[in-house]
């Protein structure tokens, strides 16, 4: 049997606003295995961020989580208080939060932000704190860390800050950090170097990771195991290099399609989904991507009826995918590309 | 650090020219002439020109000017025809009573208004949070005056909670000694318990009433700007590393929320604290609005002008400490970027 540091079972959530209720995550179920690292890829308003703060239990009002549950190491943490979460969060289980310029208190030092987190969960003193986090900015590679324990955030760069949020996720050495988009704010380069920094520390640790993006060449670089989301469901998951050879979704199939690959750069504009995610408040009542899905757009089976999922693959290694189709795709599809290696 | 303080100091002492030159040259271009008007309807031309020569009227502006600059600093600060007193006399007695409601009505604006607006933001209750709107709704659409008699009404006549408009003090307490001119605290300094209770009661309601506008617009202003903080990103990452809501509120997002509520609130301070007309009327209170009105009908030069050179050494005062707090909260004011 593996051991999960993270369950999730048809977790639901909905936001209550004036326009209706908007339901962003759609009884979603994954699973991470210790030390594991998951990407969960998506559109915008795929629901992916949602996900992320309904696992920490940091859905605030109008948002509710209205069901389902989240096992965190063999614990139902969904089934607890806010005061139970605080001992969980930022402990087991942390966030290394999107866009690390509104990301970090615009107030306080940097310092002060990770002793913050480490004084949360460890008895230790002021100063021993403070020696911690010395280390924790040494680990990210922030050049100078002691004279920069005493700067604000706005003396930090982009790339800076966001090694800054890294050693606030790991200051307590969690289980799991969920990192929502940790680099999608950054330029190319820094990137890849935050990406790095990222991939070592969790790898010295065994700190499994859910990496929240919608860039598939991160996820092609770091995850075994992929969750594609489509209009808040979970629409197809894989082991990555399976995905990217042989993806049974045609929304993933797309997805895969829309990345800009060097090595099969044709004339023409780059392929693109054409038209945009169904409203959350208003989804449709067939499969959500059937308006956009090149295979069963027009077809009354996928217009009336919410695939059920198809369950694909070996059994060590198993494929799941929503999709009327997959069956057939799966057994006919040949891969678009073989993965370079 | 010292260039910006000389900058900011520089600043101040312009600002403070500009108000006496302003106050001095405004009263000066208005028709009409203060000889007349103090020597009276029936009076010989001569008794005028007698009258102008006396208060160096005949003189050129920057003569004039130049006078009234050397008395600020010499303590002659001129005669008030209005009151038959000097203007140094007349300001001294008032503008502590003005200053001492002013203070209190700004407390009592500034405390319930941060009060009011975590409890209007803090875990987004809708009721809580329409109920303050609503209040604050009141406040600021509430002519003071009007709310001063009603509270008169209710308070002082029907239950008798608190004393009636007859101003600083209770007919039967004599004044405590003077240190500051506020009586509240000299009663406390003195040990006289008694008198500063008495005082306290009386201030209570016309700090209310004058206060009750202010309130309403720190309320809005601090409610909308706690929203808008707690919707921030770094909020949620706080909230991530395991602290609770109220540290979360108290700790990150009260400090980044507070700052125009500073700003707002110097302004009000230095406001309230130079006076008012109205609410002082309605509860009778000794302060310096009636005075600056009358003084300003009748043209009397001395008490305008020194008064407006007052408020403006208060704005630019308090408007400094502003600056100085404000630094203190923001380091981005602090401590430039480049690194």
């Amino acid at each position: 049997m593996s051991d999960f540091v993270l369950e999730v079972r048809d977790l639901e959530t909905n936001y209550y606003t004036n326009d209706g209720v908007v339901q962003a995550v759609r009884k979603v179920s994954l699973e991470i295995e210790r030390g594991h690292r998951v990407g969960v890829v998506g559109e915008s308003g795929s629901g992916k961020s949602a996900l992320a703060l309904s696992i920490l239990g940091l859905i605030e009002p109008p948002g509710r989580v209205v069901g389902g549950s989240v096992l965190l190491n063999g614990r139902d943490i969904s089934s607890f208080s806010d005061r139970q979460l605080q001992q969980v969060r930022g402990k087991e289980v942390s966030l290394v939060f999107q866009d690390p310029m509104t990301a970090l208190d615009p107030v306080k030092t940097i310092g002060a932000q990770i002793v913050e987190a480490i004084q949360r969960h460890q008895r230790v003193g002021g100063a021993a704190a403070g020696r911690a986090a010395v280390s924790l900015l040494r680990d990210v590679e922030v050049p100078h860390a002691e004279r920069r324990l005493d700067d604000y955030p706005h003396q930090y760069s982009g790339g800076m800050r966001q090694r800054v949020m890294i050693a606030i996720a790991l200051a307590n050495e969690p289980d799991l950090v969920v990192a929502d988009e940790p680099t999608t704010a950054l330029d190319v380069t820094t990137q890849a170097q935050v990406l790095d920094v990222l991939e070592r520390l969790v790898t010295e640790r065994n700190t499994a990771v859910m990496l929240i993006t919608h860039n598939l060449g991160i996820v092609a670089e770091f995850c075994d195991r992929v969750f594609v989301m489509y209009a808040g469901r979970v629409v197809e998951r894989a082991d990555a290099d399976v995905l990217f050879a042989r993806p049974a979704h045609p929304y993933s199939e797309a997805l895969l399609r829309s990345v800009p690959r060097p090595d099969r750069l044709q004339r023409g504009p780059l392929p693109t989904i054409q038209g945009f995610p169904p409203s959350l408040a208003n989804l449709p009542p067939g499969c959500p991507f059937e308006p956009r899905c090149p295979v069963g757009h027009g077809v009354e089976l996928c217009a009336t009826q919410v695939p059920p999922p198809v369950f694909l693959g070996a059994a060590d290694d198993p494929v799941v995918a929503e999709c009327h189709f997959a069956e057939d795709r799966w057994r006919g599809a040949l891969p678009i590309e073989a993965e370079s290696a | 650090m010292i260039r910006a303080a000389a900058g900011k100091l520089s600043g101040a002492l312009m600002a403070i020219f500009g108000a006496s030159v302003f106050a001095f040259i405004f009263m000066r271009v208005f028709p009409g002439n203060p000889a007349r008007l103090i020597v009276g309807p029936l009076a010989s031309n001569e008794a005028i020109v007698q009258q102008e020569k006396t208060m160096g009227l005949d003189k050129p502006l920057w003569v004039q000017y130049w006078r009234y600059i050397k008395g600020i600093f010499t303590g002659d600060w001129g005669f008030a025809y209005s009151a038959g007193e000097t203007v140094k006399h007349e300001i001294v007695a008032r503008l502590p009573a003005s200053a001492e409601l002013g203070l209190y009505a700004f407390l009592f604006a500034f405390v319930l208004a941060v009060i009011l607006a975590l409890a209007a933001t803090y875990r987004h209750r809708p009721w809580v949070d329409g109920t303050i709107r609503g209040v604050s709704f009141l406040g600021l659409g509430t002519p003071p005056f009007w709310f001063g008699l009603i509270v008169l009404l209710l308070f002082s006549q029907v239950w008798g909670i608190f004393p009636g408009p007859d101003g600083r003090l209770g007919p039967n307490t004599t004044p405590p000694p003077t240190y500051t001119h506020f009586y509240t605290i000299d009663a406390v300094a003195a040990g006289q318990w008694g008198t500063a209770w008495d005082a306290l009661r009386h201030l209570m309601l016309p700090a209310i009433t004058l206060g009750l506008a202010p309130f309403a617009f720190l309320v809005r202003l601090l409610r909308a700007n706690l929203l808008d903080v707690s919707r921030e990103n770094f909020i949620v990452v706080v909230r991530s590393k395991g602290l609770g809501r109220w540290p979360a509120f108290s700790h990150h997002a009260l400090p980044n929320a507070f700052l125009p509520t500073l700003t707002a609130s110097g302004l009000l301070l230095a406001q309230l604290i130079s006076g008012s007309v109205l609410v002082e009327k309605v509860f009778n209170w000794p302060g310096i609005g009636a005075l600056i009105v009358d003084s300003i009908l009748r043209q009397d030069f001395a008490v305008v002008q020194t008064f407006v050179l007052l408020s403006a050494v208060a704005y630019v005062a308090v408007n400094f400490a502003v600056d100085v707090l404000y630094g203190v909260i923001d380091p981005r004011v602090r401590i430039p970027v480049a690194r």
